[in-house]
């Protein structure tokens, strides 16, 4: 008794099998890419299993969204590190 | 996504000779309204057998129905119920999935005794419940194949469900019946099937073949065949 | 009913309760008397009276037929011949096996300090508990242990590789040589004289006991096994049964009168929580010690609820019927849902919390009263007090559920054991009520899986729903406490939590416990702290972080694995062995800068074992892989390895079924001919050898999983545990050197 529907985890294993032959006509980067994007999909399984929504592609897509927006907010941190890192190397050699 | 499945939804079925016997369907679920499958036929038993693709199909029978806004009971007996296919359908049918899965009432049995008494007593209190003429049976004689149930009472329990049945479908239920066949092994109880059949309205049997699925219907008038194309079916 | 008596002055008396078991039938009058006209018939005698019952969540009553049958021993039989009899009759109280009934209906259970009045022929007068199964500081009656084993170091008897009986008894060992008649006679008497209370075997069910009775039967010598001479040794045939999804295999019984038969290669009880857990567990459960051993964990989860049913006078039923109440598809989608699981942040965190929220399921059914008859009530539809979060069920917030009043207790029960556990000065006494502790645990665990169990007397899934419903709202609740003093969560499974915030100490985790369980009113707790952990992706797809792989290192010293070889049956020992060899580098590591400087020692670790395969020096327990068969063996389609060994065993005669478990070593796994590729363990004899890079491949893996995160790729792991350099740093120098 208990569970009988698909998990979240198998929802986005059986998306991938559905994208599998897109896959393959992919360059070997591009295919990186696209299991990384996947692998975000199933990073968020548990938000997805709660939202319990019929159709499960685009909490797939939001959760894609999610990992590329905290990779963004990471690289603005790091240019801004590196941004005030040379501006305080350029003052220090305009003092110097 | 929902664009690819708009788009296989076109593919339109063929008859033997290849000549599409539908004329220009929009998508497959109105395909399945003209065919074997067909939902909107004269009241009673039908029986549809085969591989387990006929879960899917059964499945889309009952989307079919909820989309014409009827009320379906689905019993699953076999755990086949999948609301996310229900979503595809419904999205390619510019349907708001919620409300098609709102349309469709599941209640699942995990034993032959649960079934059975699922059909006995719990379904016509749920037909009237839900103001309901159309039900799905998923899988009814999956439980009764337990071999740790004895044959005696495996019998004892089909025939209560057989009687059931019967009297629902002279009333004028719309019954489909979805099941595979008997697992080998199954010794007395491979009968159960050809019970049904032969109290059924309707028979059609279901095969898969390389270039699709096939459903054929014996006895009426003339023999039927209908073909789901494998494209098609490989998007469901 | 037969009791076995220990009296004060060291008898073992047999007195025997004139019980009178009952059994209900409800039907309408013409099958009623059709079923009296056959009870007319019986051969003993036989009461019966119109009375009227509840069912459990039942309105009004219902009227019934009351069956009194006063010979025990003919009980099963005739509701059996009933049940044939009358089909389309309801019957309850029918299949409780006798013994509980006996131990409900007296409030007693097994090995209880009682007070009894017999009668000179040993007929029971009255009998009469002098302790509850609730106490948590009883004594054991001083029972006699005699252990039988063999003597041989084969993994598995009925696989082959025998040897002599060994008895060991009191401290004292003994090896039973000589022929097959010595050997029985030798045991006869050894049983007469030691009278034990417990024959504690290896093997007993599936080869030693029927062994020793085939010769005995063949020799036709008696074989006095049973202290009770009028009865026959009970016996069960092997077979294969699902659990959890995972096929087991039960190896038959053996099950003694007046002595208990435990084998201890045939009892998960034994296995999980010693002796002392099992007496537990049959205290509690009142199953007895014999089927306690030998049963699934459920079984005793089981008795206690058909007990609370009994003693609350309700109708058991025979068969459950009642299937799932209709609802819409999209509330399945909602409902059918079960714990959450958060994937971990992959890689080594530093300055980790545990929080696990205890027993979490059971609490949450007292807590919530969720029971098959308190779900969807028709008293509290309304009460926004009985809603169960997300889904559209509620619970009844008038009666305590069947389900909570059992369960209650018992937590109750493992909370005192935990106290007492943390307040005991010895070690002795407190591995003792470690293991009772556990005994609780195991049937507060399965009290969940009930619910949900198609077969389960007091299951309903629209409670099992409601279970995981409240679970995960409460899980969420315990993240948004965290996150808001400042955590930042790395994973969590169901009911445990692993948090992180810089600069937390022990005093902060324990506040945070305190407010979740003010929050949740769940008791959670401190697991512990971690100085660093360490969550490891899948082996399959590397981007993907598994759930419960992980290994971390504690403040105090310990560590804690999951999911990693060291925790697997079917990982070689040497694999295993390395892999500790690892960790333990590993954990002279206190951050996880330091945990980087250790790498070097630890591929030296490796390269070392590495170099013990090539030179050919591991042994057959080393190296032996233990694998359980996941369907029966012919069923295999694929030329798997364990298939191969099994396919070996079948023609050696062995009888294998599906959940056996099978030990085989790779001789040559990427072998042509498939019977070159594996051997079974117990079929080796002469000469032997091993597949040194298959056995590489999983040394490397091993190490691989917990260095691939401090950036040890499979390259560099391979090229600096090369066997054949001398040390690690002269071979990453000496390459980039010829470079």
């Amino acid at each position: 008794m208990g569970r009988t529907l698909a998990t979240f985890t198998q929802l986005v294993q059986q998306e991938i099998d559905l994208w599998s032959r897109y896959r393959r006509a992919l360059r070997r980067e591009d295919q990186q890419a696209l299991d990384v994007l996947f692998a975000a999909a199933r990073h968020h399984a548990s938000a997805g299993a709660y939202l319990a929504r019929e159709t499960p592609f685009e909490v797939m897509l939001l959760s894609m969204l999610i990992e590329q927006q905290k990779h963004v907010v990471m690289l603005q941190q790091k240019v801004i590190i590196l941004e005030t890192r040379m501006l305080h190397d350029s003052t220090q050699g305009v003092a110097s | 996504m929902a664009q690819v499945q708009q788009q296989a939804m076109e593919l339109p079925f063929y008859t033997d000779d290849g000549s599409a016997v539908i004329e220009a369907p929009r998508h497959l679920l109105a395909a399945l309204r003209r065919s074997a499958v067909s939902t909107d036929q004269p009241k009673g038993l039908v029986l549809l057998s085969g591989p387990p693709s006929v879960y899917r199909l059964g499945l889309c029978a009952a989307v079919d129905r909820a989309l014409a806004g009827e009320p379906v009971l689905y019993l699953a007996g076999a755990n086949v119920f999948d609301p996310f296919l229900v979503g595809r359908l419904a999205r390619a049918s510019r349907v708001a999935p919620a409300h098609v899965l709102q349309q469709i009432h599941v209640s699942r049995a995990f034993t032959c005794h649960q079934m059975v008494r699922l059909v006995t007593d719990c379904l016509p209190s749920a037909l009237r419940t839900y103001e309901a003429r159309c039900v799905i049976l998923a899988g009814p004689l999956d439980t009764l194949y337990d071999q740790l149930v004895p044959e005696p009472e495996a019998t004892r329990l089909f025939r209560a469900m057989a009687e059931a049945l019967q009297h629902m479908a002279e009333q004028g239920i719309q019954l489909l019946c979805v099941t595979t066949l008997a697992p080998s092994e199954s010794g007395g109880r491979s009968r159960f099937v050809a019970a049904l059949r032969a109290q059924a309205r309707r028979a059609i049997d279901l095969c898969e073949a390389e270039d699709g699925l096939w459903l054929q219907e014996e006895g009426g008038f003339e023999p039927r065949r209908w073909m789901i194309p494998r494209p098609l079916w490989n998007r469901l | 009913m037969v009791v076995w008596l220990l009296c004060e002055d060291g008898r073992r008396l047999r007195a025997v309760d004139p019980y009178v078991p009952t059994c209900y039938l409800a039907a309408p009058t013409p099958i009623l008397h059709h079923a009296s006209r056959l009870l007319r018939r019986a051969s003993c005698r036989i009461d019966t009276r119109e009375v009227e019952r509840y069912e459990l969540g039942g309105l009004c009553p219902i009227p019934v037929l009351e069956i009194s049958v006063y010979a025990p021993s003919q009980f099963s039989s005739l509701t059996q011949l009933l049940i044939r009899s009358c089909p389309d009759a309801q019957f309850f109280h029918v299949d409780v096996s006798l013994p509980q009934r006996y131990f409900y209906d007296r409030q007693l259970f097994p090995l209880i300090h009682c007070e009894a009045d017999l009668t000179a022929e040993g007929q029971i007068q009255s009998i009469q508990a002098l302790e509850s199964p609730w106490d948590t500081d009883y004594g054991l009656p001083p029972l006699t242990i005699m252990e039988l084993s063999l003597d041989s170091s084969s993994p598995n008897p009925n696989h082959g590789g025998r040897g002599a009986l060994i008895m060991r008894i009191n401290g004292d060992e003994r090896l039973l040589e000589g022929d097959d008649a010595d050997v029985i006679q030798r045991l006869n008497q050894l049983l007469v004289r030691e009278d034990p209370d417990i024959l504690l075997t290896d093997w007993g069910d599936s080869y030693l006991l029927p062994r020793l009775m085939t010769l005995a039967d063949r020799l036709r010598l008696p074989l006095v096994l049973n202290r009770d001479p009028h009865r026959p040794i009970g016996a069960r045939k092997p077979h294969s049964y699902f659990s959890y999804g995972r096929i087991l295999s039960h190896a038959g019984a053996r099950t003694l009168s007046g002595r208990l038969h435990l084998d201890r290669h045939n009892s998960f009880a034994l296995a999980e929580v010693g002796l002392a857990g099992l007496i537990e567990q049959a205290r509690v459960t009142k199953v007895d010690l014999q089927q306690m051993a030998r049963t699934t964990t459920g079984t005793g989860i089981t008795s206690m609820q058909l007990e609370t049913a009994c003693r609350d006078g309700l109708l058991i039923p025979y068969r459950k019927q009642e299937p799932e109440s209709f609802k819409s598809a999209l509330e399945l989608l909602q409902t059918d849902q079960g714990g959450l699981v958060f994937a971990p942040i992959a890689g080594y965190h530093e300055q980790v919390g545990e929080l696990d929220f205890s027993s979490m399921y059971p609490s949450i059914m007292v807590r919530f009263n969720i029971s098959p008859e308190t779900v969807n009530c028709r008293c509290c539809r309304d009460e926004p007090a009985a809603r169960v979060p997300e889904i559209g069920h509620h619970t009844c917030r008038r009666c305590q559920g069947l389900v909570p009043r059992t369960l209650a207790p018992l937590l109750e029960k493992r909370v005192r054991y935990k106290k007492l556990m943390a307040a005991a000065a010895q070690t002795a006494a407190r591995a003792v009520l470690d293991q009772r502790q556990t005994a609780l645990k195991w049937l507060l665990v399965v009290s969940f899986g009930y619910l949900g169990y198609k077969n389960a007397r007091f299951g309903r899934i629209e409670a099992h729903e409601a279970v995981t419903a409240y679970s995960r709202d409460i899980l969420l609740q315990a993240k948004e406490v965290a996150e808001r003093q400042g955590y930042r969560m790395l994973h969590a499974i169901v009911d445990s939590l692993w948090l992180v915030k810089s600069g937390a100490v022990r005093a902060d985790y324990d506040g945070l416990a305190q407010a979740i369980t003010e929050q949740t009113g769940l008791s959670i707790g401190v697991e512990g702290l971690y100085r660093w952990i360490g969550f490891f992706p899948s082996r399959v797809n590397p981007l993907m972080p598994v759930p419960n792989q992980f290994v971390g290192l504690f403040d105090h010293g310990g560590m804690k694995i999951r999911g990693i070889e060291i925790r697997r049956s079917d990982a070689p020992f040497l694999v295993k062995r390395a892999q500790a060899e690892v960790l333990r580098c590993l954990s002279e590591a206190g951050t996880l800068a330091e945990l980087r400087t250790q790498i070097p020692q630890a591929l030296e670790i490796v390269r070392t074992y590495r170099r013990y395969l090539h030179e050919g020096r591991a042994t057959i327990e080393e190296l032996a892989i233990a694998k359980s068969l996941t369907k029966e063996p012919q069923a295999y389609r694929h030329q798997t390895l364990s298939m191969i060994a099994a396919q070996e065993l079948l023609a050696r005669g062995v009888h294998l079924q599906a959940g056996d478990t099978i030990h085989y070593i790779m001789t040559d796994a990427d072998a042509a001919c498939p019977s070159d590729r594996v051997r079974a363990v117990a079929g080796i004899d002469g000469a032997w050898s091993y597949d040194v890079s298959a056995y590489d491949n999983l040394l490397l893996k091993a190490a691989l999983v917990l260095l691939m995160p401090l950036d040890v790729t499979p390259a560099l792991l391979n090229a600096s545990t090369d066997p054949a350099r001398r040390t690690t740093q002269g071979s990453i120098n000496g390459e980039s050197a010829s470079l």
